[in-house]
C-alpha cells in the first residue's frame, strides 16, 4: 500500500477528529445555563451544606476545567484528552467519567456485538434466498415487508414489542438487564436471566437491521443476476445452487462486508434510545440520564467516545479495503 | 426559464410512471391531508386539561385521552401537522443549503471546492446524532422553527455531495462552454444552464433531507428534547413511555403514533427507491 495513501487517510482522520473535538468544546462552553450553578442547586436540594459560596464556585470551576480564558480551557481540554482523561462527572461526583463509561460499556458492547452480527447473518441469508428466487410471490411479500420494517427506528419497534411480549403475552421482562437486586455471578441461572432480559432489546434491533441487510442483499443479487459470468456459469451447466452460492452471493458479500464494518462503528451509539426505552444499563441509559442531570462532562465524554469509535471504524475500513478489493486504486482523486 | 419548465415536465412524467414513487407519494399526501384536518374541521388545539384524563377509547374519545387531559385523537392530528411541518421546513432549508454548496463548490473548483468538500466530508463522517442531542440539550426549549433550522444544519451534506458530483460531470460539457463563450457569467450559468439539469437530483436530495430531518426530529422528541408545549409524533411516544403505557397495555397511546411513523418513513423510502430506479435502471426489480 502506498505510504502516501496511508498518510493522507491518517491526516483526514486527525483533521476530522479535531473538528469534532472543537465543535463539542464550543457547544458545551457556549451553552446557556451554568453547569456549576446546576450542580450547587442539586447539592442544596439534596440537603447538603454548601460552605464558602463564591470560593466554592471558583474551586469547582477549577476542578471541572472551566476557569481561565476560552483558549486556556481549550488547550487544557485537548491536553487532558490526549492523556485519556475525560474529567470528573458532576452528577455522580466525584467519579471520573471514564469509570462511569467503563461500567456501562460492557452491556452495550455485549448487546450490540451480538445483535449486529446476528442480524447481518440472518438478513443476508434471507436476502440471498429472496433475491435469487425473486419470481416467487411469497418472496415478494417478504421483500415488501422487510422494506417497511427496515425503515422503522429501533426504539419504535421496541415499544410495540414491549406491548406484545410484556403485556399481552407476559413472557419477557420489559426493562433492566437482570432481575432487580440480583448480584452478577457466573452461574447458569444468572446467565439465563441476563439473556432473557436482553431478548426484547436484541429482537427490536435484529428485526429492523436484518430487514435492512435483506433489502441490500436482494438488490445486489438482482443486479448480479444480469451479469455475463452468471450466464456463462449457466451455460457451463452448473447447478443453480452452485451458481447462487459460489457466483452470485460471493460477489455480493464484499459490499455487504463493508456495510458490516461500518455498522460496527456504531456499536457504541447504535442503541442509545433502545437502551433508554428498556432501561438497559448501557451507554444509552447513561447518556440519557446524564442529559437529565445536566452532567456536561459526562455528556461531553460520551459524545467524544461515540465519535472516536465511528471515525476509527471508518479509518480501519479505508486502510483495509484496498487490501481486500483489488479493484480499488489508492490515489482516488 | 423555458428550459426549467421543460425539464420539470419530463421529470414529472418519468416519476408518474414509477410505481414505487407514486405509491410513496400518495401515502405522503394522505399524511399531509391528515395534518390539515384540524384546519379543515376547525378542531381547537388540545390544551392541557381540556378533557378528563386517562379515558379509554370510546365513541366520545375514539383514541382515549392522555394523562395531561388531552383528547388523543386531536393530539394525533396536530402531531402529524407539526411533525411534517418541522420535517419539511428542515428538509427545504437543508436542500437549499446543500444544493448551493454543491453547485458553488462544483462550479468554482479550486480552493473554494476543496474547502467546501472537506466540510461536506466531515459532516458525512461524524456521527451527527450525539451532537444534535448535545446542542438541543444545552439550548433546551427550542421553538418549532429553531428546531427545524437546527435539523437543517445537519441534513444538507447528502445533497451537497450528489449535486457537486453532477456539476463536475456537467461542467465540461459543450453547452456549458458555449454559454461561457457567449459571455454568460458564473451565476447565470449555474442557474440557467446547470440547475435545470439537476432537478431530479435536487428532488431526490430533498426527500433524503426530509427523511433524515424527521428521523432526527422524532429521536430527539422521544427523549423529551422536542419543542415544549407542542404536540408532535415523537413527543406522543415520549409521554407514552413516561406514563409506562406499554406495560399497562394502553395500546391507544402507542399504536396510533407508531402507525403514523411507519407509514411516513415507508412512504419517504419508497419515493427514494423510485428516484433510484429512475437514475439507475439496473436496480429495477421486475
Amino acid at each position: 500500500m502506498p505510504l502516501f495513501y496511508v498518510f493522507k487517510r491518517l491526516a483526514t482522520f486527525i483533521i476530522t477528529l479535531f473538528a469534532a473535538l472543537t465543535i463539542i468544546f464550543l457547544i458545551t462552553r457556549f451553552a446557556p445555563g451554568d453547569p456549576i450553578g446546576a450542580l450547587l442547586t442539586q447539592m442544596s436540594q439534596r440537603g447538603q451544606q454548601i460552605p464558602g459560596g463564591e470560593k466554592l464556585v471558583l474551586e469547582y470551576r477549577k476542578m471541572f476545567g472551566m476557569d481561565g480564558s476560552l483558549w486556556v480551557q481549550y488547550k487544557r481540554f485537548v491536553g487532558q484528552l490526549l492523556q485519556g482523561n475525560l474529567g470528573i462527572s458532576m452528577a455522580f461526583f466525584p467519579t471520573p467519567v471514564e469509570q462511569l463509561i467503563a461500567r456501562a460499556l460492557p452491556w452495550t458492547l455485549g448487546l450490540l456485538t451480538v445483535t449486529v452480527l446476528l442480524s447481518w447473518i440472518i438478513g443476508n441469508i434471507l436476502g440471498a434466498l429472496v433475491g435469487w428466487h425473486s419470481k416467487s410471490k411469497f418472496n415478494t411479500v417478504v421483500a415488501a415487508l422487510s422494506l417497511v420494517v427496515s425503515r422503522i427506528p429501533y426504539y419504535v419497534l421496541a415499544i410495540v414489542l414491549i406491548l406484545v411480549f410484556a403485556y399481552y403475552l407476559p413472557i419477557l421482562p420489559a426493562s433492566g438487564a437482570m432481575p432487580m437486586g440480583a448480584v452478577p455471578r457466573f452461574t447458569i441461572r444468572f446467565i439465563l436471566q441476563v439473556l432473557k432480559h436482553a431478548t426484547l432489546p436484541a429482537l427490536s434491533i435484529i428485526i429492523v437491521s436484518a430487514g435492512g441487510w435483506l433489502i441490500g442483499m436482494r438488490s445486489l443479487l438482482t443486479s448480479i443476476k444480469g451479469e455475463d459470468f452468471i450466464l456463462f456459469a449457466k451455460a457451463k451447466g452448473l447447478s443453480r445452487r452452485t451458481i447462487m452460492v459460489r457466483y452470485a452471493v460471493r460477489n455480493a458479500l464484499l459490499p455487504q462486508l463493508t456495510g458490516l464494518a461500518l455498522s460496527l462503528g456504531y456499536i457504541v451509539s447504535g442503541s442509545l434510545l433502545t437502551e433508554a426505552i428498556f432501561s438497559y444499563p448501557g451507554i444509552g441509559s447513561l447518556y440519557i440520564s446524564a442529559l437529565g442531570l445536566n452532567d456536561y462532562n459526562l455528556i461531553q465524554g460520551m459524545t467524544l467516545m461515540i465519535i472516536i469509535t465511528v471515525l476509527t471504524a471508518n479509518l480501519v475500513i479505508d486502510l483495509l479495503y484496498p487490501l481486500i478489493d483489488p479493484r480499488i486504486r489508492y490515489a482516488r482523486k | 426559464m423555458r428550459k426549467m419548465s421543460d425539464s420539470l415536465q419530463s421529470a414529472v412524467k418519468t416519476l408518474g410512471r414509477n410505481k414505487k414513487f407514486v405509491g410513496g407519494f400518495s401515502v405522503l399526501i394522505a399524511m399531509v391531508i391528515i395534518g390539515f384536518l384540524p384546519y379543515i374541521l376547525a378542531i381547537p388545539f388540545p390544551e392541557f386539561g381540556s378533557v378528563p384524563s386517562f379515558k379509554r377509547p370510546s365513541s366520545e374519545f375514539p383514541l382515549g385521552s392522555d394523562g395531561l387531559g388531552r383528547n388523543l385523537l386531536v393530539v394525533l392530528l396536530y402531531s402529524v401537522q407539526t411533525s411534517l411541518y418541522i420535517g419539511f421546513l428542515a428538509g427545504t432549508f437543508g436542500t437549499i443549503l446543500g444544493v448551493s454548496i454543491g453547485l458553488f463548490g462544483g462550479y468554482m473548483g479550486g480552493f473554494v471546492d476543496d474547502t467546501l468538500r472537506t466540510l461536506t466530508d466531515i459532516f458525512l463522517v461524524i456521527p451527527l446524532w450525539p451532537l444534535l442531542i448535545l446542542i438541543s440539550a444545552s439550548v433546551r426549549s427550542l421553538s418549532i422553527s429553531n428546531m427545524a433550522f437546527l435539523l437543517a444544519a445537519f441534513s444538507w451534506q447528502g445533497s451537497a455531495r450528489t449535486i457537486r458530483a453532477q456539476v463536475m460531470s456537467l461542467r465540461e460539457r459543450e453547452f456549458i462552454n458555449i454559454a461561457r463563450l457567449s459571455g454568460l457569467q458564473a451565476p447565470g450559468i449555474i442557474f440557467t444552464e446547470i440547475l435545470p439539469n439537476m432537478i431530479p437530483f435536487v428532488a431526490a436530495g430533498f426527500v433524503m433531507s426530509v427523511t433524515n430531518a424527521m428521523l432526527a426530529e422524532v429521536s430527539l422528541e422521544v427523549i423529551g428534547l422536542g419543542p415544549p408545549g407542542a404536540t408532535t409524533i415523537g413527543l406522543m411516544i415520549y409521554w407514552a413511555t413516561q406514563y409506562a403505557a406499554t406495560v399497562k397495555g394502553w395500546w391507544w397511546w402507542i399504536l396510533p403514533p407508531v402507525g403514523i411513523l411507519v407509514a411516513t418513513f415507508t412512504s419517504l423510502y419508497l419515493m427514494t427507491l423510485g428516484f433510484d430506479e429512475i437514475g439507475n435502471p439496473r436496480t429495477r426489480v421486475k
